[in-house]
């Protein structure tokens, strides 16, 4: 195990991976930008850095700062978390080349599988499906690829986004005309005419494999994650086991994911995406090489933590799972909590946290990375926290779920928290009914103004009105009591005098 | 002893004749049906609220002009008028204030321009999302008192905005 571990995160996932530290009895150091001089996780650790200034870029994706921070304090290992340097090859490889353990994958692993071309081949030729399709070269070739490719189909532009450059063609006689269009499109916004077709896949769902993979050519997957439940292509809602997932799929699926990890030569914890059609063809998509947001579900239904065998197997311990004896057991939901009003389009809703008072009992987990009277910083992601549910059955533990998030008190700013109710009690939802379109199909023709809060009853604003003019009611003047101000003075110094 | 009180709902006032004494009220919304219910302080925010169908927690919190309260399973926001019975951050038709904290990521417009109803002013970016902040009506920009690359805070006054004369702006 290492000696002494530094976070290279924030927020809940520093958090996260603080504890597993504190139950593994390793030293932990967290970073922080000023930001986050107060905040949790800065303050967890056994030791915490300063990177520099609050923008992202000057301290959170500053790889020559984090790895300095790390040989300050002699810390012979790091954990990226996910988002910020997770991803990124090159932290790896200076993680590399400055004799400190990267908790995750090889720097040649990372980049290969970075690039989605190069993640394609890797599973094309590990024998798992992809989602049909290819570049057009010629105009002459359309019929002849629009035949293999099959119907309903995609035309768009190799360069494209937001949906311009794109067109669905269902009727093999409007594909000349929809080419054509789609191609003007990305000529005018991308100025690139190279086009794509691609099998169409209607109302996919999100379903994602988690793998786990030593140094020494063991490779396991720990089941299923659906994450259908998103908005703006992010995820809010994911659950284990996906209600669409059989004991026969889980068993293709997740063996196909082990193939495209063991033809990239992955190692660590890993997330390999997919695609699955109505018919329940699975299609890969890409692969996550890192810890997901949305792990602990995994965690919860296998009883494994992911965190502890992260550590081990960047330690170069063998992994001691046997995939026959690891079991799927009962159901787990993961809700994310966001600073966002989903009123105003989604819009982030970054503020001063005035009332948090977090749902407890039994079969709930709350992985936080935020605390009364904090300032949510505008510079970063809005992930709050995450709420996960476990419970015997997929209904049970939807019940839980929606009680833990009705007790969730978080005073301050508009967030995301009543939208996920809604989504758990809408009918489609409980019926397991899930597609990525979900939120669109089923909530966004409703009235958008009543997401971030139902619309009050005369009871509550006859409560509202009450209180208002209620003396015992707090008021929230005066700046929270952060340790910003101490981290400004020399007794912030004083870990740099301790006797060693 | 009563006493008429005014709360912004989704924007709309609803005004209340409350009668309150030792934590036992008699709420009456205008012109409407009444309701009776005690309110005892648990601790800080946490208050037992008890009425004819039962008893639950609420939790609630005073920003300003700004009412937080959480009661059955959801968070309402209320804006409560000021002495001069106008909201705080209103619009008036000259401003645009920004909608969120956040880095002016870009301004399309300049100072003179005219501007459609709806046309794009200034982005800003928060929480790596950008958003667009467009003109409420048709107008004039009058100043401009940010720059690219500026952290605002919520309700700054990115920009000074004239509506057209003949828009809602004189009422």
């Amino acid at each position: 195990m290492p000696k002494k571990l530094l976070v290279a995160n924030r927020g809940e996932i520093a958090v996260r991976v603080l504890r597993a530290c504190a139950e593994l009895a390793i030293p932990s150091v967290a970073v922080f930008s000023d930001a986050d001089c107060s905040a949790p996780h800065a303050m967890l650790a056994d030791e915490a850095v300063r990177l520099g200034e609050a923008e992202a870029k000057s301290s959170y994706l500053d790889i020559g700062k984090i790895i300095d921070a790390a040989q300050t304090v002699g810390a012979d290992a790091i954990h990226p978390g996910y988002g910020f340097l997770s991803e990124s090859a090159q932290f790896a490889a200076a993680c590399q080349a400055a004799g400190i353990t990267f908790v995750g994958p090889s720097a040649a692993t990372i980049e290969a599988l970075g690039d989605k071309a190069s993640a394609r081949r890797l599973a094309v030729e590990a024998g798992v499906p992809v989602v049909p399709g290819q570049q057009i070269e010629s105009d002459e070739e359309l019929e002849q690829l629009a035949k293999q490719v099959g119907f309903p189909l995609l035309i768009k532009a190799i360069a494209g986004g937001g949906g311009k450059g794109m067109r669905v063609v269902r009727d093999p006689a409007d594909l000349q005309h929809a080419f054509e269009l789609a191609r003007r499109e990305a000529v005018a916004s991308f100025n690139n005419p190279a086009m794509l077709i691609e099998r169409l896949i209607e109302r996919p769902r999100h379903i994602e494999v988690q793998i786990l993979a030593d140094n020494h050519g063991h490779c396991v997957f720990l089941g299923e994650r659906e994450c259908s439940i998103q908005r703006r292509h992010q995820k809010i809602i994911e659950e284990c086991p996906s209600p669409a997932v059989d004991a026969d799929l889980r068993q293709r699926i997740g063996s196909a994911a082990v193939a495209v990890a063991r033809a990239a030569g992955y190692t660590n914890a890993g997330t390999v995406e997919f695609l699955l059609d109505e018919n329940g063809d699975f299609y890969f998509l890409e692969v996550n090489t890192r810890l997901q947001v949305e792990h602990p579900i995994t965690e919860e239904v296998t009883g494994i933590d992911l965190v502890h065998q992260q550590l081990r197997i960047a330690d170069g311990l063998p992994l001691e799972l046997e995939q026959d004896r690891i079991v799927i057991r009962g159901h787990a939901i993961e809700a994310r909590v966001y600073a966002e009003d989903p009123a105003r389009d989604f819009a982030p809703s970054p503020g001063r946290i005035h009332v948090l008072d977090e749902p407890h009992g039994p079969g709930v987990r709350v992985d936080s990375g935020v605390r009364a009277a904090m300032d949510v910083p505008v510079y970063y992601d809005p992930i709050l926290s995450k709420v996960i549910a476990w419970a015997p059955t997929r209904e049970a533990a939807i019940a839980r779920l929606d009680r833990a998030l009705a007790d969730y008190v978080l005073l301050g700013f508009a967030t995301n928290i009543s939208l996920m109710r809604h989504v758990l009690g809408h009918p489609a939802f409980r019926q397991g009914q899930l597609s990525t379109g979900f939120i669109t199909e089923h909530l966004l023709d409703r009235q958008t103004a009543l997401w971030s809060a139902p619309l009050p009853s005369e009871q509550t604003e006859a409560l509202a009105a009450a209180l208002s003019a209620d003396a015992r009611v707090s008021s929230t003047d005066g700046a929270p009591q952060t340790v910003a101000a101490v981290r400004q003075t020399p007794w912030e110094q004083l870990a740099n005098w301790r006797v060693r | 002893m009563s006493r008429r009180v005014t709360v912004i709902s989704n924007e709309v006032p609803r005004t209340f004749d409350i009668k309150q004494s030792d934590g036992q009220y008699q709420v009456a919304a205008d012109g409407g049906s009444s309701q009776c219910f005690r309110l005892t302080q648990i601790e800080g925010h946490r208050f037992l609220l008890v009425d004819e169908s039962g008893q639950r927690i609420v939790h609630t919190v005073r920003d300003g002009q700004t009412l937080f309260l959480h009661v059955d399973g959801h968070c309402y926001t209320f804006a409560l008028p000021n002495k001069h019975g106008q909201r705080r951050g209103a619009k008036r038709g000259g401003e645009v204030l920004a909608p969120m904290p956040g880095k002016v990521t870009r301004i399309y417009v300049e100072v003179g321009q005219a501007v459609e109803s709806s046309e794009a002013l200034y982005a800003l970016e928060a929480m790596k999302m950008e958003s667009v902040v467009r003109a409420p009506v048709a107008g004039r920009v009058t100043a401009i008192r940010s720059a690219v690359g500026d952290q605002v805070e919520g309700g700054a006054r990115v920009l000074d905005f004239e509506a057209e004369r003949s828009s809602e702006a004189s009422g």
